[in-house]
């Protein structure tokens, strides 16, 4: 049986690369890949995309002890490189760094989700919950929320009734005394009078409708009176988020803007789906839903995966294998009784000694747990290496929130890690393998 | 002739008699075709409209350029039945030659005096080709009525079930055939027949003429003359046969090619001095008409009347577009389709969901079955509610793939009974189980499995299932209840009347499942408005199979539900 | 090529002009397809009964086994069911001995050795695409078409293994070869309604005018469907509701087999190109 489509998908090929996850970092890695040219394969379920707020974080809190916010996140980062940090931001400079947001940020935005950030600013993000999130690079629809709150202009917040997850009159409430001129009204969604629950893709659907939003508009329009920016829950389309934010700019006469919220969160949605239907047609070969279930490593190095599905194993060849599965959600890191794992290549792990050391005493102890630093060690080059600091192979790259030392939940590093050291990964592996070896020659 | 002789009042008022039964009898039954209601009320129509409308039908038909169309019928169904020939060789082999030999007989036999004689001036039943031919159609419906039979044994079961008409048919059938064959075999070896013919149409010239002639026809005709003795010698055979000759021959062929009757007559030579004394020919011949008659008074009644019915059926459908029913004429063409059934049993043979039927053993799935219920529910027969459920079942399980439709030999719009009896048990309150499992909501069915945990608990205890989806924690316990389920769900989003809104969304089944209340999901509109477009399945991060999962709560649910009272009041228990 | 053409259902009484259109196409690329005295696929079913399902799928694979053929159906729902029941087939050993056993009274056994493809796969794959852009005569340029997908055959991707579930291109592909301009719209991967035909109405048509309204707003002339069920619901369905609201414009549906028959200037009788309830003369290919 063929693999899931791929009309010229020849099980004897030879990939250069195979990304294994699909998360932020393990799509971040796909993309590099395909745009140097590498032949990609690349295997995963959904993953943490899904749950992505759509902020791109690249280091706000340090140390995670003191709670220590930062303007400016570059020198956040170079704090953590003067104190000897193993955070895996010491092993990149900041212009790969920046090179990296600059790529994703450019594809992204080329498949119609544009991203805004300043060079050496975090930029404040107004959250769900009414709290100031702290973020380097934010989606388009949601720039003029930070212009609003830099400004502190009259704002009208639209919420509507049955949508659980976001609350208008909290954010107002919690922010009023920062910004007076906040404001927030709750209506129906167009037709959804009467219902109990409404869910955030489904109002993301149906706004993708101009009927909608001009009815929708048209239910506003009284509201606005003073407000000089409308802010919404982060449901303005899933597919052409611009044009309907710049219809509804029209419709209402003033600058709107997205409000990023829990998941399942409508910018994880969109990032998913770019990634899902863009990715394909610029050559990457996307095994959906399916896992590597266990590695083989050929005499030539040649890596052989192992694609586990319900009804007939695959195998696929790569010259190398970037390793993005992520921590315990996305199943790159599993833990047993012993302590933790990592289950496709049994990589030797940076973890507490036993599992009474795993967290701290206090549950919300500020500081984080030591758990939350483990994962794989790796080299320059981003190759796991073993407790000696011996590399493991030489075509094993390592990228993603399962790299250890780094606590990216609470160092609100998350994607920016992830797009980072994919893209060191990938570049490692062209310069430091592909170029390199002569295996690929001979 | 000596026939007419013998009691001829009796036989000609029971003649008039069962003709008088038989026209009367389709009288009536064509006259109900207009009275009976089929289908759903909506479709009613006044009594005297549809008699209107099938004559206007009928006028049209025939005074349109349907010409080709109706000879093809005629021809090809009829004549040829090459619908039958399209399905089943040894059942055409067997039907056709039932119905040719049959109708042979009938015209070229029965009717002689009206047809026969009319259209070969020289016609005696006892010349050839007549002789001959009256024994081969004979032949042919003796072997058609065995394999008829052959199958019936063989072919027992549900596909193919034999009811008292049949055997009445086809005992009748062959009353008349076999008793046909003995009269004429009584009749050779009869000496008081032969000695009759022989006062009547021969006189003797010469002293043993007689003698000659006995001889010549005991030697060579199957006669036999118990009573006397004569030594045969070739001067006698060659004299009687010349005065055979002279005196019989125009009337009387070798009873030789009489091929069934002449050998069966040899069987019967050792009794011929007994069978002769005791009139037998006489009496089979009795047997044989008034086994006709006795068939003829029972044709409207009985299998035979297909033989109105079919015809009629094969020109009314073979010449209007079964896809485009009249509704003014629908009435009457269902109820006279509903006459037209012979249950072949070729419709469930053919049946796409014949393979449900073997899973779930309710015959009201196979359109053999169901068409004599729609039968039923058009007399007006009172069912109880249990009873139309089994049939509402049976009904809404089939596809209406048209295939029954195609091969039906009687040419009946199945296609069209089936949609009107879906209508009707709709409106009578058992439509399929999507609309009827909403009678009640999540938690009244959940209340309602409680209450009536006797019904289904027993048949579902130490069920071996294939799958366990909805008990197996290691299938759900991964939910992290991000909702993404529930967020790529077009059903969820679909904006309709909020009261008719989904109640428990997918990601809330996933959560009850987790919490050991799937009772409580069984009936819920979710489960029962999936549309199985596996966006939830496809797009879980946790790889949960949530439209698996659904498919079997609600194969669970109308398991359970469907053995549940549902117009029974419940009362609970208030603690 | 020879396959086993399983029709399904609907074809026959509802829509036989997707039965003559695949033919007529299929035809000309060389195709030759048997019928073999199958049942119904079992997808109806499923909601019901789990095993009843299993057996019809697993029947007619069985017939096509027997005859050493692969199947071509051209509805996805079909297509979707015989994969289903293939899988469970596959990784179930009890059912399938227990399924294996109730064949054998009729002398068949499913083995898995037929393959179940839908009729886009054999054109865009067994064929060709560029078999299929050879014999184009009649490019149908200017008209813009929504491909509509059908859950059945995309869904869920591992087991019935037609096209990437998220981002499918094989439709567009095939669209593209007759001339005409495929058009993305939002709503293009989802369900049509027809699953709740009959059950639930009120939802039925929600999905399917939502979809008509996004194919509508995004540029479409007419949705294109390749799948029995489907077409249905945007065909006969859409018409026999019509309403005169101008929120819910109507659009044409015509079948791939269709479109491609008319730039392939096969004759339109043989595309049953009349026997579509909402004219599609109006799209000025015909
Ligand atoms: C609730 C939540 C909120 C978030 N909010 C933010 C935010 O505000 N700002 C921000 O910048 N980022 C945010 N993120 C995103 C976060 O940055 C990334 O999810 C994180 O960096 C982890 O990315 P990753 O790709 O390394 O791993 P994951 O996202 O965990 O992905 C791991 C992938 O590996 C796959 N995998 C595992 N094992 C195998 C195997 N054997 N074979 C094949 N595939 C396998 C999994 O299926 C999965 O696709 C948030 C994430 C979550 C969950």
């Amino acid at each position: 049986m063929a693999l899931p489509k791929s009309h010229n998908y020849d099980p004897k090929h030879v990939f250069d690369i195979m990304v294994i996850g699909s998360g932020i970092a393990g799509m971040a890695a796909s993309l590099f890949s395909v745009n140097r040219k590498l032949s990609t394969v690349q295997a995963g379920s959904v993953g943490g995309t899904l749950f992505a707020s759509g902020l791109f974080d690249l280091m706000a809190i340090h140390p995670v002890e003191e709670k220590r916010v930062w303007a400016d996140p570059w020198e956040a980062i170079a704090a953590l490189r003067k104190q000897g940090s193993l955070h895996p931001y010491a092993r990149i400079s900041d212009d790969a760094i920046q090179s990296a947001f600059e790529e994703i940020a450019s594809f992204l935005s080329s498949a119609g989700m544009a991203y805004r950030f300043e060079k050496n600013r975090n930029l404040p993000v107004i959250t769900s919950m009414g709290t100031i999130k702290h973020t380097y690079c934010v989606p388009e629809s949601m720039w003029h929320g930070v212009e609003a709150y830099n400004e502190k202009a009259p704002c009208l917040i639209i919420d509507f009734n049955g949508l659980r997850e976001f609350s208008g009159r909290q954010i107002s409430s919690t922010l009023r005394e920062e910004w007076p001129g906040l404001r927030a009204v709750r209506i129906s969604f167009p037709d959804t009078e009467g219902l109990n629950e409404v869910h955030p893709v489904h109002l993301a659907q149906a706004l993708e409708l101009s009927a909608v939003r001009e009815s929708l508009a048209a239910r506003i329009q009284p509201e606005i009176r003073e407000a000089r920016y409308a802010g919404f829950p982060a449901v303005l389309g899933i597919k052409k988020t611009a044009a309907i934010c710049a219809h509804l700019e029209k419709l209402l006469g003033i600058p709107v803007f997205e409000i990023p919220m829990m998941p399942a969160s409508v910018p994880g949605f969109r990032l998913k789906e770019i990634f899902d239907s863009v990715l394909p047609p610029k050559g990457l070969l996307r095994l959906i839903d399916k896992r590597v279930e266990s590695v083989a490593r050929l005499d030539n190095g040649n890596f052989i995966l192992n694609i586990g599905g319900p009804d007939q194993e695959q195998f696929i060849q790569a010259r190398g294998v970037i390793l993005a599965t992520g921590r315990f959600m996305g199943k790159g890191l599993l833990s047993d009784r012993k302590g933790i794992y990592e289950p496709l290549f049994h990589l030797p792990l940076h973890q507490p000694e036993s599992r009474i050391s795993w967290h701290h005493e206090r549950f919300l102890d500020p500081s984080g747990h030591p758990i939350n630093s483990a994962g794989v060690e790796v080299d320059d080059s981003f190759r796991a290496v073993d407790g000696t600091g011996k590399t493991i192979y030489d075509n094993l790259f390592i990228a993603g929130s399962i790299l250890a030392h780094q606590d990216w939940m609470r160092m609100k590093c998350g994607s920016g890690l992830a797009i980072a050291t994919a893209y060191a990964a990938v570049n490692a592996f062209i310069n430091n393998f592909m170029n390199k070896s002569d295996r690929i020659t001979a | 002739m000596e026939r007419t002789l013998l009691g001829s009042t009796f036989l000609f008022t029971f003649l008039f008699v069962s003709l008088g039964i038989c026209l009367a009898g389709i009288i009536f039954r064509i006259a109900r075709w207009f009275a009976v209601d089929t289908g759903p009320e909506a479709g009613f129509i006044p009594v005297k409209k549809r008699v209107s409308a099938v004559l206007k039908g009928t006028a049209a038909a025939l005074f349109s350029l349907k010409f080709l169309k109706i000879f093809k019928v005629l021809f090809f169904d009829l004549l040829l039945q090459s619908r039958i020939l399209k399905t089943s060789l040894s059942r055409w082999i067997m039907h056709f030659s039932i119905f040719f030999g049959f109708m042979m007989l009938l015209l070229m036999h029965a009717l002689d005096e009206i047809i026969t004689k009319r259209l070969f001036p020289g016609y005696f039943p006892t010349l050839d080709p007549f002789q001959f031919l009256r024994n081969l159609f004979g032949v042919m419906v003796i072997v058609g009525v065995g394999i008829a039979v052959y199958r019936r044994l063989r072919y027992r079961g549900p596909m193919l079930i034999t009811r008292y008409t049949d055997r009445y048919a086809v005992a009748l059938l062959a009353v008349i055939i076999v008793s046909g064959f003995l009269e004429e075999s009584s009749k050779m070896i009869s000496e008081s027949s032969f000695n009759r013919m022989m006062s009547g149409y021969f006189s003797a010239c010469e002293p043993h003429d007689e003698t000659a002639l006995k001889a010549f026809w005991s030697r060579e005709y199957g006669s036999v003359f118990p009573t006397m003795k004569f030594r045969i010698t070739p001067e006698l055979l060659a004299r009687g046969k010349k005065l055979s000759e002279e005196s019989c021959a125009s009337c009387h062929a070798d009873t030789r090619t009489a091929f069934i009757s002449y050998p069966a007559a040899g069987f019967m030579k050792p009794f011929a001095l007994s069978l002769s004394k005791s009139r037998a020919e006489v009496w089979l011949y009795y047997i044989h008409v008034l086994a006709c008659f006795i068939g003829l008074a029972y044709l409207p009644f009985s299998k035979f009347f297909h033989l109105i019915t079919d015809p009629l059926t094969l020109l009314v459908n073979g010449i209007s577009d079964k896809k485009k029913v009249n509704p003014l004429t629908a009435m009457p063409r269902r109820a006279m389709e509903l006459d037209a059934c012979t249950e072949c049993g070729t419709c469930s043979r053919y049946c796409s969901v014949a393979p449900v039927f073997r899973m779930l053993q309710n015959t009201e799935i196979l359109p053999m079955h169901k068409l004599r219920t729609v039968k039923r529910l058009a007399s007006g027969k009172d069912m109880d509610s249990a009873e139309l459920q089994i049939i509402s079942e049976g009904a809404f399980i089939c596809t209406t793939c048209f295939k029954c439709t195609e091969v039906c030999p009687a040419g009946i719009n199945l296609q069209d009974q089936w949609l009107a009896s879906r209508e009707l048990l709709s409106e009578t309150g058992h439509p399929l189980p999507h609309v009827w499992l909403k009678k009640f909501n999540a938690s009244e069915w959940s209340d309602r499995m409680r209450y009536f945990e006797a019904s289904w608990k027993e048949a579902d205890a130490g069920k071996e299932r294939y799958y366990n989806l909805t008990d197996d924690s290691n299938v759900f316990a991964p939910c992290i209840q991000c909702q993404t389920c529930t967020n790529v769900c077009p059903v969820v989003a679909a904006r309709t009347d909020p009261k008719d809104a989904v109640d428990i969304t997918p990601h809330k089944i996933m959560n009850l499942l987790r919490l050991g209340l799937h009772d409580l999901a069984l009936g819920s509109r979710m489960v029962w408005d999936c549309t199985t477009c596996y966006q939830c399945q496809e797009n879980c991060p946790q790889g949960i199979k949530v439209t698996d999962i659904i498919y079997e709560l609600k194969n669970r649910a109308y398991e359970h539900f469907k053995k549940i009272d549902r117009t029974a009041e419940i009362n609970e228990d208030p603690c | 090529m020879k396959f086993a053409f399983f029709k399904g259902c609907k074809i026959p009484y509802y829509l036989e002009q997707y039965g003559s259109s695949t033919r007529a196409v299929l035809k000309t690329f060389g195709v030759r397809l048997l019928e073999l005295d199958f049942c119904c696929c079992g997808y109806p079913n499923r909601d019901l009964h789990f095993e009843s399902f299993v057996l019809s799928a697993a029947r007619n694979m069985a017939l096509a086994e027997k005859k050493n053929l692969d199947i071509l159906t051209p509805c996805k729902c079909c297509y979707g069911s015989l994969k289903h029941a293939f899988h469970f087939l596959h990784e179930n050993e009890r059912l399938r001995r227990d399924i294996n056993a109730e064949l054998a009274k009729e002398g068949l056994v499913w083995k898995g050795k037929s393959t179940v493809k839908h009729l886009l796969t054999v054109l865009c794959d067994d064929i060709g695409l560029p078999a299929i852009y050879a014999s184009i005569v009649k490019p149908l340029g200017g008209l813009s078409v929504a491909a509509h997908y059908g859950c059945h055959a995309l869904r869920p991707s591992n087991i019935v293994h037609f096209d990437d579930p998220l981002a499918p291109s094989i439709f567009e592909d095939l669209i593209s070869a007759t001339g005409a301009k495929p058009v993305g719209w939002p709503r293009r991967l989802d369900c049509c309604g027809n699953p709740l035909w009959g059950k639930n109405n009120a939802i039925s048509l929600a999905l399917m005018r939502t979809k008509i309204a996004d194919a509508y707003e995004s540029g479409a002339d007419c949705i294109c469907t390749a799948c029995t069920y489907c077409q249905l619901q945007f065909d006969a369905i859409q018409s026999s509701v019509k309403t005169d609201n101008a929120a819910s414009p109507e659009l044409p549906s015509i079948l791939y087999t269709q479109l491609l028959g008319l730039s392939m200037g096969l004759p339109e009788r043989l595309l049953g190109i009349k026997r579509n309830i909402i004219p599609v003369e109006k799209l000025k290919i015909v």
